[in-house]
């Protein structure tokens, strides 16, 4: 997959668990494993606002292309 | 990125819930129209299934007792044409025979009916579990489609049988009509009346309706597998 989810690395920088995530931005934590394993085959604008609102960071923060 | 947190309020909240492309069990369980077809389904299912039972034992009733019945009628006509028994044993088990087959594509079409709507109820619990648009209901539909077509066909056999067999009934009462006092077993007669007529009835449950729902079956059965690969496509949106 060249374009890569940051997730995790986003994460670890915020001290934060997938778990803690999930009820903040009201996403299951299956789907949200399944965006950090990069599985997924597409990305809602709105669960893209959420995380980038809960993790105070740019699309272009949690998305990179080639990496 | 620390601009986000001023532009935060101005973006709409919508939280996303990737679940929610999932119908509503709880609401789709209760549905009341699937729950309908279930018990429909089930019932006639039943229904079918003791009057294939029926099916089976009057045909070894004709095999055993009627076979009598149809010597006697066979007796009675060859009698009366040629004046001897000659020929009785192999017009009877003609007879005899023509009934069998009869009731053997009666069964056939028990069979059908039955796995068509053990078909019916797993398309509508896979509709009442809010998972309707699954490849494995396309082939399901498909196999429907296919078991119309062959019924189609087993009607338009019988009913070609049927006008056949009107013909054989007519030339028979024609010569029951004339010996009608040299006829032992007057029952038989009426027996022998009551066949050919389930033939025509068979023959009338099926018209040209039962070709439209074969082509309707196998057209919703492409309209599923769209909706399938559209499924699959929404599986991975997170």
């Amino acid at each position: 997959m060249p374009v890569h989810v940051n997730l995790e690395e986003l994460l670890a920088r915020r001290n934060m668990t997938l778990t803690e995530l999930a009820d903040r931005v009201d996403i299951t934590l299956a789907n949200l494993s399944i965006l950090k394993t990069g599985k997924a085959k597409a990305i809602r604008f709105s669960t893209l606002e959420s995380i980038c609102r809960e993790l105070k960071c740019q699309p272009g923060d949690l998305l990179t292309f080639g990496k | 990125m620390s601009l986000i947190s001023t532009e935060e309020p101005a973006i709409p909240l919508h939280p996303s819930s990737p679940k929610a492309s999932k119908p509503n069990k709880s609401i789709q369980s209760r549905d009341p129209l699937l729950l309908g077809i279930h018990l429909a389904a089930l019932i006639s299912m039943i229904a079918i299934i003791i009057f294939a039972v029926l099916v089976v034992l009057g045909a070894v009733l004709i095999w055993i007792g009627a076979n009598q019945i149809a010597v006697d009628i066979a007796k009675s006509a060859t009698e009366s044409t040629t004046g001897n028994s000659a020929g009785t044993t192999a017009f009877s088990t003609a007879i005899t025979l023509w009934m069998l087959f009869h009731m053997g594509l009666l069964e056939v079409m028990c069979i059908i009916g039955v796995l068509f709507l053990l078909l019916v109820r797993k398309i509508s619990s896979s509709v009442s579990r809010g998972e309707p648009f699954q490849l494995l209901n396309a082939r399901r539909l498909t196999t429907m489609g296919w078991l119309t077509v062959i019924a189609n066909c087993i009607s338009m056999k019988v009913g070609s049988l049927a006008s056949w067999s009107a013909f054989f009934q007519s030339t028979f009462t024609q010569y029951l009509s004339i010996n009608q006092s040299h006829l032992s077993s007057p029952p038989a007669t009426d027996f022998f009346k009551s066949i050919p007529g389930a033939a025509a009835m068979i023959d009338t449950t099926f018209p040209f309706g039962g070709w439209l729902l074969a082509l309707m079956l196998f057209m919703l059965a492409r309209v599923l597998r769209e909706g399938a690969i559209l499924r699959s496509e929404i599986e991975g949106v997170v």
